[in-house]
């Protein structure tokens, strides 16, 4: 299956970029308005992961050290979008999160909730 | 007398038998992660764990992002005590603000104390999508939730200042 290959965005602190079928945010979201970088960035992800029909995408959060309730927001967005698509044109989101990060496990799993039937989380260095 | 002085003479409950630490500054966005910065090390110092820590920074963080998007006039004073005994961390924060946006605050958090902390966050995380633009207070909602903190606030019509105090058991 081709993947997706989306030009990094460097801004506000963070890093995006899509390769294959994952999808990385990494750095220090406090930005006011992340949205203006987040945004357009996860609508050419979701544009493109429709138009190449992938049915699964990772968004890994390892190396995001901290993500504000403005960038949560977009995150939501994204979430929503994906569960307001007919049937047949639903994909799954993994994120792939870091248990250095103990905002990750809370925030993320809250996510989740939204939309367990097209999200979900998956920690990449447990704890013991 | 000018803002600051005005912000640091208010008798904001600070009980000086307890460990704590009173920072005042410009309400400047850019200043929020150094204060979470400065809390965590705080709380590095008095040996509170690597995950509580995370979880006080959390809400110190949304807490100050509040108090810096609504602030009416200069000045954000930040109060953190951590009483080892009971096991809680107390993040007060005092700013001056309008009576518009400090009665819609004082309302949401009312709203957010009678319901449960999760169904209270999903509902604002459904919100933000709704009403983009507004304000989306999922921020609290957050604290609320992620912090298992309980929020009160209080505000003061005559000096404009608005107080939220955050409780965090740790």
């Amino acid at each position: 299956m081709a993947g997706i290959k989306i030009d990094p965005v460097i801004k506000g602190g963070m890093e995006l970029k899509a390769e294959g079928t994952t999808v990385y945010i990494s750095g220090c979201v406090n930005h006011p308005s992340p949205g203006m970088f987040i945004e357009p960035f996860i609508t050419e992800v979701h544009n493109k992961i429709l138009e190449k029909k992938i049915k699964e995408i990772v968004v890994n959060i390892t190396d995001l050290r901290f993500l504000n309730s403005a960038g949560i927001r977009e995150l939501v967005d994204w979430v929503m979008k994906l569960s307001a698509l007919e049937e047949g044109k639903k994909y799954k989101i993994k994120f792939l999160c870091s248990s250095e990060y103990q905002w990750q496990e809370s925030s993320m799993t809250t996510l989740v909730y939204l939309s367990p039937e097209c999200t979900s989380k998956e920690t990449a260095n447990p704890l013991e | 007398m000018n803002n600051y002085t005005k912000l640091r003479s208010i008798e904001c409950g600070i009980n000086k038998e307890l460990t704590y630490l009173d920072i005042s500054f410009d309400p400047k966005w850019e200043y929020i992660p150094l204060a979470k910065s400065f809390i965590e090390d705080f709380l590095t110092i008095n040996m509170v764990n690597n995950e509580e820590i995370h979880k006080v920074g959390t809400a110190a963080s949304e807490l100050l992002e509040n108090a810096v998007r609504y602030n009416h006039q200069n000045g954000i004073r930040m109060s953190v005590q951590n009483e080892v005994d009971e096991s809680m961390v107390y993040l007060i924060i005092i700013n001056y603000s309008d009576e518009m946006h400090a009665k819609r605050l004082l309302k949401r958090i009312k709203e957010m104390n009678k319901n449960d902390s999760l169904e209270y966050y999903l509902f604002r995380m459904r919100e933000s999508i709704r009403n983009k633009g507004d304000s989306p207070g999922l921020g609290l909602a957050r604290v609320f939730h992620e912090s298992k903190a309980k929020i009160t606030a209080e505000y003061n019509k005559e000096q404009k200042i608005v107080e939220v105090r955050a409780s965090i058991p740790l």
